[in-house]
Protein backbone atom coordinates (compact mmCIF):
# COMPACT_ATOMS: atom_id res chain seq x y z
CA UNK A 1 0.00 0.00 0.00
CA UNK A 2 1.66 3.23 -1.33
CA UNK A 3 0.94 6.09 0.70
CA UNK A 4 1.09 9.42 -1.55
CA UNK A 5 1.34 12.92 0.54
CA UNK A 6 1.00 15.62 -2.36
CA UNK A 7 1.08 19.59 -1.61
CA UNK A 8 0.18 19.39 2.18
CA UNK A 9 0.09 22.03 4.21
CA UNK A 10 -1.35 23.05 7.73
CA UNK A 11 -1.28 26.21 9.05
CA UNK A 12 -2.17 27.37 12.40
CA UNK A 13 -2.14 31.25 12.58
CA UNK A 14 0.95 32.90 11.26
CA UNK A 15 2.46 29.28 12.06
CA UNK A 16 3.16 26.28 9.55
CA UNK A 17 2.54 23.12 11.10
CA UNK A 18 3.34 21.27 8.38
CA UNK A 19 4.35 21.70 5.08
CA UNK A 20 5.14 18.97 3.01
CA UNK A 21 5.12 19.25 -1.51
CA UNK A 22 5.66 16.09 -2.29
CA UNK A 23 6.81 12.73 -0.47
CA UNK A 24 6.02 9.13 -1.77
CA UNK A 25 5.88 6.27 1.09
CA UNK A 26 6.63 3.23 -1.22
CA UNK A 27 4.58 0.13 -0.40
CA UNK A 28 5.88 -2.41 2.24
CA UNK A 29 8.64 0.22 3.53
CA UNK A 30 9.25 0.84 6.99
CA UNK A 31 9.17 5.40 7.37
CA UNK A 32 10.04 6.68 10.16
CA UNK A 33 10.07 10.27 11.18
CA UNK A 34 11.90 12.32 13.51
CA UNK A 35 12.32 15.68 15.15
CA UNK A 36 11.93 17.98 18.29
CA UNK A 37 8.91 18.78 19.89
CA UNK A 38 6.42 20.93 17.65
CA UNK A 39 8.10 20.06 14.21
CA UNK A 40 4.82 18.33 13.28
CA UNK A 41 5.03 14.74 13.66
CA UNK A 42 1.50 14.10 14.93
CA UNK A 43 -0.14 16.67 12.97
CA UNK A 44 1.13 15.02 9.77
CA UNK A 45 0.07 11.93 11.05
CA UNK A 46 -3.27 13.17 11.86
CA UNK A 47 -4.00 14.56 8.41
CA UNK A 48 -2.86 11.35 6.87
CA UNK A 49 -5.68 8.88 8.86
CA UNK A 50 -8.06 12.28 7.95
CA UNK A 51 -8.53 13.50 11.42
CA UNK A 52 -7.61 16.75 10.26
CA UNK A 53 -8.15 19.25 7.72
CA UNK A 54 -4.98 20.04 6.35
CA UNK A 55 -5.47 24.10 4.65
CA UNK A 56 -4.12 22.27 0.94
CA UNK A 57 -2.93 19.23 -0.29
CA UNK A 58 -4.05 15.56 0.38
CA UNK A 59 -3.29 12.30 1.45
CA UNK A 60 -3.69 8.92 -1.07
CA UNK A 61 -3.49 5.32 0.35
CA UNK A 62 -3.59 2.83 -2.54
CA UNK A 63 -3.94 5.94 -4.44
CA UNK A 64 -7.41 6.48 -2.88
CA UNK A 65 -7.59 10.52 -0.82
CA UNK A 66 -7.89 9.85 2.84
CA UNK A 67 -10.87 12.27 2.80
CA UNK A 68 -13.08 11.40 0.61
CA UNK A 69 -12.73 7.52 1.06
CA UNK A 70 -13.10 4.84 3.64
CA UNK A 71 -11.91 1.83 2.13
CA UNK A 72 -8.42 2.59 3.44
CA UNK A 73 -10.17 1.93 7.42
CA UNK A 74 -10.08 -1.37 6.93
CA UNK A 75 -6.27 -2.14 6.05
CA UNK A 76 -5.11 0.88 8.15
CA UNK A 77 -4.15 0.49 11.96
CA UNK A 78 -2.95 3.94 13.79
CA UNK A 79 -2.43 4.72 17.70
CA UNK A 80 -1.82 8.32 18.33
CA UNK A 81 -2.46 8.37 21.60
CA UNK A 82 -5.37 7.65 23.97
CA UNK A 83 -8.28 9.22 22.01
CA UNK A 84 -8.07 5.71 19.88
CA UNK A 85 -8.62 4.04 23.29
CA UNK A 86 -12.23 3.29 24.87
CA UNK A 87 -10.98 3.72 28.78
CA UNK A 88 -14.23 2.45 30.11
CA UNK A 89 -13.81 -1.20 28.99
CA UNK A 90 -11.59 -3.94 29.90
CA UNK A 91 -8.14 -4.40 27.26
CA UNK A 92 -10.05 -7.73 26.67
CA UNK A 93 -13.59 -6.24 26.14
CA UNK A 94 -11.51 -3.46 23.88
CA UNK A 95 -10.29 -5.85 21.65
CA UNK A 96 -13.31 -7.96 21.11
CA UNK A 97 -14.65 -4.85 19.90
CA UNK A 98 -12.05 -3.76 17.65
CA UNK A 99 -12.34 -7.31 16.31
CA UNK A 100 -15.69 -7.35 15.73
CA UNK A 101 -15.58 -3.62 13.72
CA UNK A 102 -13.40 -4.96 11.34
CA UNK A 103 -15.21 -8.59 10.92
CA UNK A 104 -12.93 -10.80 13.07
CA UNK A 105 -13.96 -13.86 14.69
CA UNK A 106 -13.66 -15.09 18.66
CA UNK A 107 -10.98 -17.65 17.91
CA UNK A 108 -8.76 -15.31 15.76
CA UNK A 109 -9.11 -12.33 18.15
CA UNK A 110 -7.56 -15.15 20.84
CA UNK A 111 -4.81 -16.28 18.17
CA UNK A 112 -3.34 -12.85 17.79
CA UNK A 113 -3.79 -12.01 21.54
CA UNK A 114 -1.93 -14.76 21.85
CA UNK A 115 1.03 -13.43 19.53
CA UNK A 116 0.78 -10.09 20.83
CA UNK A 117 1.35 -11.86 24.44
CA UNK A 118 5.09 -11.02 24.73
CA UNK A 119 4.36 -7.15 24.56
CA UNK A 120 2.14 -7.27 27.44
CA UNK A 121 4.27 -9.01 29.41
CA UNK A 122 1.59 -10.45 31.57
CA UNK A 123 0.67 -7.18 32.91
CA UNK A 124 -2.52 -6.46 31.32
CA UNK A 125 -4.13 -9.69 30.06
CA UNK A 126 -6.30 -11.16 32.74
CA UNK A 127 -6.64 -8.21 34.89
CA UNK A 128 -9.38 -5.87 36.19
CA UNK A 129 -8.31 -3.02 35.52
CA UNK A 130 -10.19 -0.70 33.11
CA UNK A 131 -7.89 0.70 29.99
CA UNK A 132 -8.59 4.30 31.91
CA UNK A 133 -6.83 3.19 34.87
CA UNK A 134 -4.03 1.30 33.02
CA UNK A 135 -0.52 3.10 33.35
CA UNK A 136 0.82 5.35 30.03
CA UNK A 137 2.72 2.48 28.84
CA UNK A 138 0.24 -0.34 29.41
CA UNK A 139 -2.24 1.78 27.54
CA UNK A 140 -0.05 2.70 24.41
CA UNK A 141 0.39 -1.03 24.44
CA UNK A 142 -3.15 -1.59 24.40
CA UNK A 143 -3.22 0.63 21.67
CA UNK A 144 -0.60 -0.80 19.53
CA UNK A 145 -2.03 -4.28 19.76
CA UNK A 146 -5.16 -2.80 18.80
CA UNK A 147 -3.50 -1.45 15.88
CA UNK A 148 -2.29 -4.60 14.69
CA UNK A 149 -5.34 -6.83 15.67
CA UNK A 150 -6.83 -7.02 11.94
CA UNK A 151 -3.47 -8.01 10.04
CA UNK A 152 -2.87 -3.74 8.74
CA UNK A 153 -1.05 -3.21 5.70
CA UNK A 154 -0.66 -0.04 6.88
CA UNK A 155 0.60 0.65 10.23
CA UNK A 156 1.03 4.21 11.60
CA UNK A 157 2.16 4.68 15.53
CA UNK A 158 3.01 7.94 16.71
CA UNK A 159 5.42 7.63 19.63
CA UNK A 160 5.61 4.25 19.60
CA UNK A 161 8.81 3.54 22.11
CA UNK A 162 7.91 6.31 24.86
CA UNK A 163 6.57 5.50 28.44
CA UNK A 164 7.58 1.39 27.16
CA UNK A 165 9.41 -0.48 29.47
CA UNK A 166 12.69 -1.52 27.81
CA UNK A 167 12.23 -5.10 27.73
CA UNK A 168 8.56 -4.04 25.57
CA UNK A 169 11.05 -1.51 23.71
CA UNK A 170 12.82 -4.80 22.40
CA UNK A 171 10.21 -6.70 21.62
CA UNK A 172 8.31 -4.26 19.75
CA UNK A 173 10.98 -3.94 17.72
CA UNK A 174 11.46 -7.42 16.91
CA UNK A 175 7.32 -7.54 16.27
CA UNK A 176 7.83 -4.41 13.74
CA UNK A 177 10.87 -6.01 12.11
CA UNK A 178 9.07 -8.91 11.87
CA UNK A 179 5.47 -7.52 10.01
CA UNK A 180 8.20 -5.59 7.82
CA UNK A 181 9.80 -8.87 6.60
CA UNK A 182 7.07 -11.38 6.80
CA UNK A 183 3.99 -9.54 5.77
CA UNK A 184 5.22 -6.13 3.94
CA UNK A 185 3.66 -3.88 6.25
CA UNK A 186 4.32 -0.37 4.93
CA UNK A 187 4.81 1.47 8.12
CA UNK A 188 4.81 5.24 9.49
CA UNK A 189 6.54 5.62 12.87
CA UNK A 190 7.26 8.72 14.55
CA UNK A 191 9.62 8.87 17.56
CA UNK A 192 11.87 11.54 19.80
CA UNK A 193 14.00 8.14 20.37
CA UNK A 194 16.49 8.19 16.91
CA UNK A 195 18.22 4.72 18.20
CA UNK A 196 14.99 3.14 17.92
CA UNK A 197 13.98 4.86 14.92
CA UNK A 198 17.03 3.99 13.06
CA UNK A 199 16.87 0.39 14.24
CA UNK A 200 13.51 -0.35 12.98
CA UNK A 201 12.95 1.96 9.66
CA UNK A 202 14.86 1.92 6.79
CA UNK A 203 14.10 5.05 5.56
CA UNK A 204 13.79 8.54 7.90
CA UNK A 205 12.57 12.16 6.98
CA UNK A 206 13.79 14.82 9.38
CA UNK A 207 11.01 17.65 9.86
CA UNK A 208 12.18 20.73 11.77
CA UNK A 209 8.93 23.34 11.95
CA UNK A 210 6.97 21.54 9.44
CA UNK A 211 9.25 21.24 6.63
CA UNK A 212 11.04 18.10 5.72
CA UNK A 213 14.95 18.57 6.09
CA UNK A 214 16.61 15.36 5.72
CA UNK A 215 15.45 12.25 3.96
CA UNK A 216 17.50 9.83 4.21
CA UNK A 217 17.81 5.65 3.77
CA UNK A 218 19.42 4.09 6.45
CA UNK A 219 22.76 3.36 6.58
CA UNK A 220 25.39 2.26 9.47
CA UNK A 221 26.53 6.03 9.63
CA UNK A 222 22.61 7.49 9.82
CA UNK A 223 22.58 7.30 13.96
CA UNK A 224 25.58 9.34 14.00
CA UNK A 225 24.36 11.92 10.98
CA UNK A 226 21.73 12.51 13.30
CA UNK A 227 22.89 12.69 16.93
CA UNK A 228 25.05 15.31 15.28
CA UNK A 229 21.68 17.57 13.28
CA UNK A 230 19.79 17.27 16.78
CA UNK A 231 23.18 18.17 18.85
CA UNK A 232 23.71 21.13 16.40
CA UNK A 233 19.89 22.35 16.20
CA UNK A 234 20.03 22.63 20.01
CA UNK A 235 22.90 24.35 20.08
CA UNK A 236 21.72 26.84 17.70
CA UNK A 237 18.77 27.20 19.46
CA UNK A 238 20.09 28.41 22.58
CA UNK A 239 22.39 30.66 21.17
CA UNK A 240 19.51 32.71 19.55
CA UNK B 1 -53.58 12.66 28.59
CA UNK B 2 -52.19 9.74 27.34
CA UNK B 3 -49.94 11.66 24.84
CA UNK B 4 -47.52 12.91 27.19
CA UNK B 5 -47.35 10.21 29.26
CA UNK B 6 -46.54 8.12 25.97
CA UNK B 7 -44.27 10.30 25.12
CA UNK B 8 -42.28 10.21 27.96
CA UNK B 9 -42.11 6.44 28.59
CA UNK B 10 -41.20 5.43 25.14
CA UNK B 11 -38.75 8.80 24.67
CA UNK B 12 -36.94 9.23 27.99
CA UNK B 13 -33.95 6.76 27.22
CA UNK B 14 -33.65 8.65 23.68
CA UNK B 15 -33.84 11.95 24.88
CA UNK B 16 -31.39 11.03 27.84
CA UNK B 17 -28.95 9.47 25.94
CA UNK B 18 -29.52 11.41 22.47
CA UNK B 19 -28.98 14.81 23.80
CA UNK B 20 -24.91 13.62 24.31
CA UNK B 21 -24.92 11.61 21.71
CA UNK B 22 -21.65 11.68 20.29
CA UNK B 23 -20.43 13.58 23.88
CA UNK B 24 -20.20 9.50 25.00
CA UNK B 25 -17.90 8.92 22.74
CA UNK B 26 -15.61 12.20 23.37
CA UNK B 27 -12.98 10.93 25.14
CA UNK B 28 -12.34 7.85 22.07
CA UNK B 29 -14.10 9.84 18.99
CA UNK B 30 -10.62 9.59 17.48
CA UNK B 31 -10.92 5.81 17.55
CA UNK B 32 -14.83 6.28 16.06
CA UNK B 33 -13.34 7.85 13.34
CA UNK B 34 -10.50 5.80 12.37
CA UNK B 35 -12.67 2.49 12.49
CA UNK B 36 -14.03 1.33 9.27
CA UNK B 37 -17.72 2.45 10.35
CA UNK B 38 -19.47 4.45 7.96
CA UNK B 39 -21.16 7.34 9.59
CA UNK B 40 -24.51 6.00 8.08
CA UNK B 41 -23.66 2.59 10.36
CA UNK B 42 -22.90 4.44 13.40
CA UNK B 43 -26.35 7.02 13.17
CA UNK B 44 -28.17 4.05 12.18
CA UNK B 45 -26.87 2.05 15.77
CA UNK B 46 -27.72 4.81 17.07
CA UNK B 47 -31.49 5.05 16.11
CA UNK B 48 -31.88 1.35 16.62
CA UNK B 49 -30.23 1.50 19.76
CA UNK B 50 -33.42 4.19 20.50
CA UNK B 51 -35.49 1.63 18.60
CA UNK B 52 -34.90 -1.36 21.10
CA UNK B 53 -35.05 0.39 24.48
CA UNK B 54 -38.14 2.85 23.29
CA UNK B 55 -39.40 -0.68 21.84
CA UNK B 56 -38.89 -2.57 25.49
CA UNK B 57 -40.38 0.29 27.43
CA UNK B 58 -43.03 0.40 24.72
CA UNK B 59 -43.41 -3.67 26.27
CA UNK B 60 -43.33 -3.03 29.60
CA UNK B 61 -45.94 -0.47 29.71
CA UNK B 62 -48.67 -2.83 28.48
CA UNK B 63 -50.09 -3.40 31.62
CA UNK B 64 -51.28 0.01 31.81
CA UNK B 65 -53.94 -1.06 29.63
CA UNK B 66 -55.54 -1.52 32.82
CA UNK B 67 -56.58 2.16 32.57
CA UNK B 68 -58.41 1.45 28.89
CA UNK B 69 -57.03 0.27 25.86
CA UNK B 70 -56.61 3.83 24.31
CA UNK B 71 -53.29 3.49 26.32
CA UNK B 72 -52.11 0.95 24.02
CA UNK B 73 -53.02 2.73 20.61
CA UNK B 74 -51.39 6.11 21.92
CA UNK B 75 -48.22 4.26 23.36
CA UNK B 76 -47.82 2.60 19.86
CA UNK B 77 -48.42 5.67 17.82
CA UNK B 78 -46.17 7.79 19.53
CA UNK B 79 -43.38 5.55 19.53
CA UNK B 80 -43.88 5.36 15.70
CA UNK B 81 -43.57 8.98 16.19
CA UNK B 82 -40.15 8.81 18.10
CA UNK B 83 -38.75 6.59 16.31
CA UNK B 84 -40.00 8.08 12.87
CA UNK B 85 -39.49 12.00 13.54
CA UNK B 86 -37.71 12.52 17.05
CA UNK B 87 -35.09 10.45 17.57
CA UNK B 88 -34.03 11.92 14.29
CA UNK B 89 -34.28 16.00 15.73
CA UNK B 90 -32.64 14.60 18.40
CA UNK B 91 -29.63 12.95 16.99
CA UNK B 92 -29.28 16.05 15.20
CA UNK B 93 -29.47 18.29 18.31
CA UNK B 94 -27.30 16.25 19.83
CA UNK B 95 -24.77 15.91 17.56
CA UNK B 96 -24.45 20.02 17.27
CA UNK B 97 -21.55 21.40 19.45
CA UNK B 98 -20.96 18.22 21.91
CA UNK B 99 -19.33 18.25 24.84
CA UNK B 100 -17.19 15.54 26.10
CA UNK B 101 -18.80 13.59 28.46
CA UNK B 102 -15.77 11.95 31.16
CA UNK B 103 -17.48 8.24 32.05
CA UNK B 104 -14.66 8.02 34.60
CA UNK B 105 -16.15 10.86 36.85
CA UNK B 106 -18.72 10.03 39.90
CA UNK B 107 -22.64 9.40 39.34
CA UNK B 108 -23.39 11.55 42.24
CA UNK B 109 -24.00 15.47 41.07
CA UNK B 110 -22.35 14.55 37.78
CA UNK B 111 -23.68 17.82 35.52
CA UNK B 112 -21.43 17.14 32.86
CA UNK B 113 -22.42 18.35 30.01
CA UNK B 114 -25.63 20.02 31.10
CA UNK B 115 -26.10 23.38 29.45
CA UNK B 116 -28.87 25.78 28.16
CA UNK B 117 -28.82 24.17 24.96
CA UNK B 118 -29.85 20.73 26.12
CA UNK B 119 -33.13 21.94 28.25
CA UNK B 120 -33.41 23.89 24.82
CA UNK B 121 -33.78 20.82 23.04
CA UNK B 122 -36.48 19.07 25.12
CA UNK B 123 -38.77 21.60 23.42
CA UNK B 124 -39.07 20.23 19.88
CA UNK B 125 -38.59 17.11 20.99
CA UNK B 126 -42.09 17.40 23.69
CA UNK B 127 -43.79 20.32 21.80
CA UNK B 128 -44.07 18.95 18.25
CA UNK B 129 -45.59 15.69 18.93
CA UNK B 130 -48.21 17.82 21.36
CA UNK B 131 -48.69 20.12 18.59
CA UNK B 132 -49.52 17.51 15.60
CA UNK B 133 -51.74 16.24 18.10
CA UNK B 134 -53.48 19.02 19.05
CA UNK B 135 -54.18 19.28 15.20
CA UNK B 136 -55.42 16.37 14.57
CA UNK B 137 -57.74 16.06 18.27
CA UNK B 138 -59.02 20.03 16.60
CA UNK B 139 -60.30 18.12 13.42
CA UNK B 140 -60.86 14.53 14.76
CA UNK B 141 -61.22 14.43 18.12
CA UNK B 142 -59.20 12.35 20.68
CA UNK B 143 -58.31 9.14 19.03
CA UNK B 144 -58.16 11.00 15.69
CA UNK B 145 -55.07 13.43 17.18
CA UNK B 146 -53.47 9.58 18.22
CA UNK B 147 -53.74 8.17 15.08
CA UNK B 148 -52.49 11.49 13.07
CA UNK B 149 -49.59 11.32 15.41
CA UNK B 150 -48.68 7.85 14.55
CA UNK B 151 -49.68 8.00 10.67
CA UNK B 152 -46.94 11.25 10.80
CA UNK B 153 -44.43 9.42 12.75
CA UNK B 154 -44.95 6.24 10.06
CA UNK B 155 -44.66 8.33 6.74
CA UNK B 156 -41.23 9.99 8.88
CA UNK B 157 -40.42 6.59 9.66
CA UNK B 158 -40.29 5.11 5.96
CA UNK B 159 -37.97 7.65 5.28
CA UNK B 160 -35.36 6.80 8.28
CA UNK B 161 -32.90 5.54 5.70
CA UNK B 162 -33.00 9.46 3.88
CA UNK B 163 -32.75 10.93 7.71
CA UNK B 164 -29.47 8.81 8.29
CA UNK B 165 -27.75 9.43 4.98
CA UNK B 166 -28.43 13.28 5.63
CA UNK B 167 -26.96 12.84 9.45
CA UNK B 168 -24.06 10.94 8.13
CA UNK B 169 -23.33 14.14 5.71
CA UNK B 170 -23.78 16.58 8.38
CA UNK B 171 -21.15 14.59 10.31
CA UNK B 172 -18.78 14.37 7.41
CA UNK B 173 -18.84 17.96 7.08
CA UNK B 174 -18.31 18.70 10.71
CA UNK B 175 -15.61 15.76 11.90
CA UNK B 176 -13.01 17.83 11.47
CA UNK B 177 -14.56 20.40 14.35
CA UNK B 178 -15.99 17.69 16.75
CA UNK B 179 -12.77 15.96 16.76
CA UNK B 180 -10.89 18.70 17.22
CA UNK B 181 -13.05 20.64 19.85
CA UNK B 182 -13.04 16.72 21.79
CA UNK B 183 -9.30 16.62 21.69
CA UNK B 184 -9.21 19.88 23.07
CA UNK B 185 -11.59 20.07 26.11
Amino acid sequence: MEISIQNLTKVYGDYTAVNIPELLIHSGESFGLVGNNGAGKTTLFRAVIDLLEPNTGCVYIDGNATNATEQWKSFTGSYLDENFLVGHLLPEEYFDFVGAIHGIGDADIKAKIEMLEPLFNGEVLGGKKLIRDLSKGNQKKVGIAAALLFDPKVLILDEPFANLDPSTQIRLKELLKMLKHDRGVTMLISSHDISHVTEVCERIVLLEKGNMVKDISTSSETLKDLEKYFAGAGVAESAE
Amino acid sequence: MYVLFSIVITGMFMMNYGQYLLGWEGSYFDHVLTRNVSFKDYYMSKFLLFAIVGGGSMILSIPYAYFGWEVLIALFCVFLFNMGVSSHMVMFFGSMNPKKIDLSQTTVFNWQGVGAAQFLMVIPVLVLPLAIFGLGYLIWGDMGGILFLGAVGLLSLAGTKYWISLLAKWLTDQRYNISNDFRNQ
